[in-house]
């Protein structure tokens, strides 16, 4: 962008074709003076072509009242100021074609001294009122062959030689167009010009909503991504902890002399319990990772669920016992279908550990059962619920990372229950009120 | 290694995981101690009114039902069970530093902890 000098106008960009409607010589000074003052102090070559009732010396003498060594400045050719008709003896009377191209080429020669680009004026008071539909023709080409280029040209139109009809013709074919009012210059702006703006401002606000939102969810990524980091330190921590404590204990104990061979095999399985549950939370993370875009390949064959739930349920008897839940089983004749086993014992674990962790010392009842193509597997408790609001929330990945209550686990379970389901072909759902207790009902084709 | 455990010094674990309560019951049995565990601060609250005052509570922050945090605020307000000291385990990587320092505790140990370290600090509890 560059500075126009104009307080009404402010900055513009190269190319710009704009106009100007001046009542006075006052007024042609008032504006060209700043608008070239700005032109030279930002190193561009500058071109002011008068006509009366501003003659070459006048302007010449305006202008040096704002900068002081112009002399200098004409001297070395980055300033030239010209009566029109001396502007024409110069490059001979030209037709509209070759005006145009003589302000190309002298971009071009202003670009090779070195300059950022060309600003100039031209002021139409010579143009005879006959020769006025050739001079709009030249003036609607005019905005074209600036385009792209580094020029900025401004066209001084004398308001008392205009009629109404010229006005209009004028400000069609410029960009936009000043008036001298009450002292000050005004913006007058053409209804294409008007409307691309507003379009433009709708644009920016929209741009500027969708980076807004974007930014938020940025910043909701990353700190799920930090928030579940910190659990998943902690969640691993855990067996980390009790391995060093069995280790440093049978070590403590081996040097005391006090170490029984039975407490040493104990202590070494409990030892490989927990090595065996450090692996299957770092193949849980192992799930997130490569499950990106990803549905998990299955290792489907022939099984019994309700006797896969039960064995699973065992498994879990006493933990469920220590959360103080009273299980219920109930799987009235084998539930025969083709799924891959390790996947949907990961899945009822799953929702066991769920309710040990959110619906402790509950009543927890346990169905499998055939339900027309589907086999049907529901967990139920009378514990605390989850508000409606929550319910899809509960399947998303690190859910419970962005839980004000913290229950320990990556909150990757439900999500893995999901994926196991929908992998199958199947499908999982809570049924929950607060206060209320939960269902979840997980539904698989028997395939 | 060594440390004479006073005969019967009773101590308290609260942690919610099994694996961490049983291995540092049979460290502390080993070392001489008598030790009890509960899984969270109600269980913890309700085995200190049925028993007499441990000599030190170890006391995980991070568990369901009742954290450590609100245990520590009700053992802090009850008046047979305020000077029981408290050594702090956590396996938090951030973010609770200031409440875990507003605890009072004798010891802050993030998991994992060496045994050896907390078991000379709860034997100089125990002695004096």
């Amino acid at each position: 962008m560059r500075p126009s000098g104009l307080s009404a106008v402010g900055s513009l960009p190269w190319g710009t074709h704009f106009c100007q409607f001046y009542g006075d010589r006052n007024d042609l000074a008032d504006s060209l003076v700043p608008y070239f003052k700005a032109g030279i102090d930002a190193n561009e070559k500058c071109l002011w072509v008068t006509s009366a009732p501003l003659r070459a010396e006048d302007a010449k003498a305006a202008l040096r009242q704002a900068v002081p060594d112009l002399d200098a400045r004409i001297q070395r050719q980055q300033v030239e100021i010209l009566d029109h008709d001396a502007w024409y003896t110069k490059t001979g009377r030209a037709d509209a074609e070759a005006t145009l191209r003589g302000w190309a080429d002298r971009e071009q020669q202003a670009l090779s001294e070195g300059f950022a680009g060309l600003r100039l004026t031209g002021n139409t008071y010579w143009v005879e009122r006959s020769d006025w539909q050739g001079f709009v023709d030249y003036e609607s080409r005019v905005s074209a062959t600036f385009a792209g280029r580094h020029i900025i040209g401004l066209c001084s139109y004398c308001l008392s030689r205009c009629q109404a009809q010229d006005v209009l013709d004028v400000v069609a074919n410029h960009q936009f167009a000043l008036t001298r009012r009450e002292g000050a210059w005004h913006m007058l702006e053409s209804a294409s010009m008007a409307t691309a703006k507003s379009e433009l401002a709708r644009l920016n606000e929209v741009l500027e909503q969708r980076v807004l939102e974007r930014t938020l969810e940025l910043q909701r990524a990353v700190q799920a991504r930090d928030e579940f980091l910190s659990v998943a330190s902690h969640e691993l921590r855990t067996p980390i902890t009790s391995i060093q404590l069995y280790v440093q204990g049978i070590a403590r104990a081996q040097d005391a002399g006090s170490l029984s061979p039975e407490q040493a095999a104990l202590r070494l399985r409990r030892v490989n319990d927990q090595c065996g549950r450090l692996d299957k939370l770092v193949n849980n993370l192992l799930d997130v990772s490569r499950s990106d875009g990803k549905e998990p390949t299955l290792r489907r064959e022939s099984l019994d669920l309700a006797e896969l739930v039960s064995r699973t349920a065992d498994r879990f008897a006493d933990e469920l016992a220590r959360a103080r839940c009273r299980v219920s089983f109930d799987a009235p004749e084998p539930v025969l279908g083709s799924w891959d086993a390790m996947r949907i014992e990961q899945a009822v674990s799953n929702l066991l550990q769920n309710v040990i962790r959110y619906a402790p010392a509950s009543n927890v009842a346990i169905e499998v059962m055939q339900d027309g193509p589907d086999a049907r597997l529901a967990v139920r408790d009378d514990g605390p619920g989850v508000a409606p609001a929550d319910h899809a929330r509960v399947f998303e990945r690190f859910a419970q990372a962005e839980s004000p209550h913290f229950k320990g686990g990556f909150g990757l379970g439900l999500w893995i229950v999901k994926q196991v389901a929908e992998a199958h072909g199947g499908s999982v759902t809570l049924a929950s009120e607060p206060g209320a207790g939960a269902a979840f009902v997980m539904r698989l084709p028997r395939g | 290694m060594g440390e004479l455990a006073p005969a019967g010094a009773s101590i308290l674990i609260v942690d919610d995981d099994e694996g961490i309560r049983e291995a540092l019951g049979m460290a502390l049995d080993d070392a001489g101690y008598c030790s009890g565990a509960a899984a969270d601060g109600a269980e913890a609250l309700a085995w200190l009114e049925t028993h007499p005052a441990p000599r030190v509570i170890l006391l995980d922050l991070q568990m369901p039902v009742m954290d450590g945090f609100e245990f520590r605020a009700r053992q802090r307000a009850h008046p047979r069970l305020a000077a029981v000291p408290v050594i702090v385990f956590t396996a938090a990587a951030h973010g609770t530093a200031e409440r875990v320092e507003a605890l009072g505790s004798a010891l802050v140990m993030k998991k994992p902890f060496d045994l050896d370290r907390m078991l000379s600090t709860i034997a100089e509890i125990v002695a004096t």
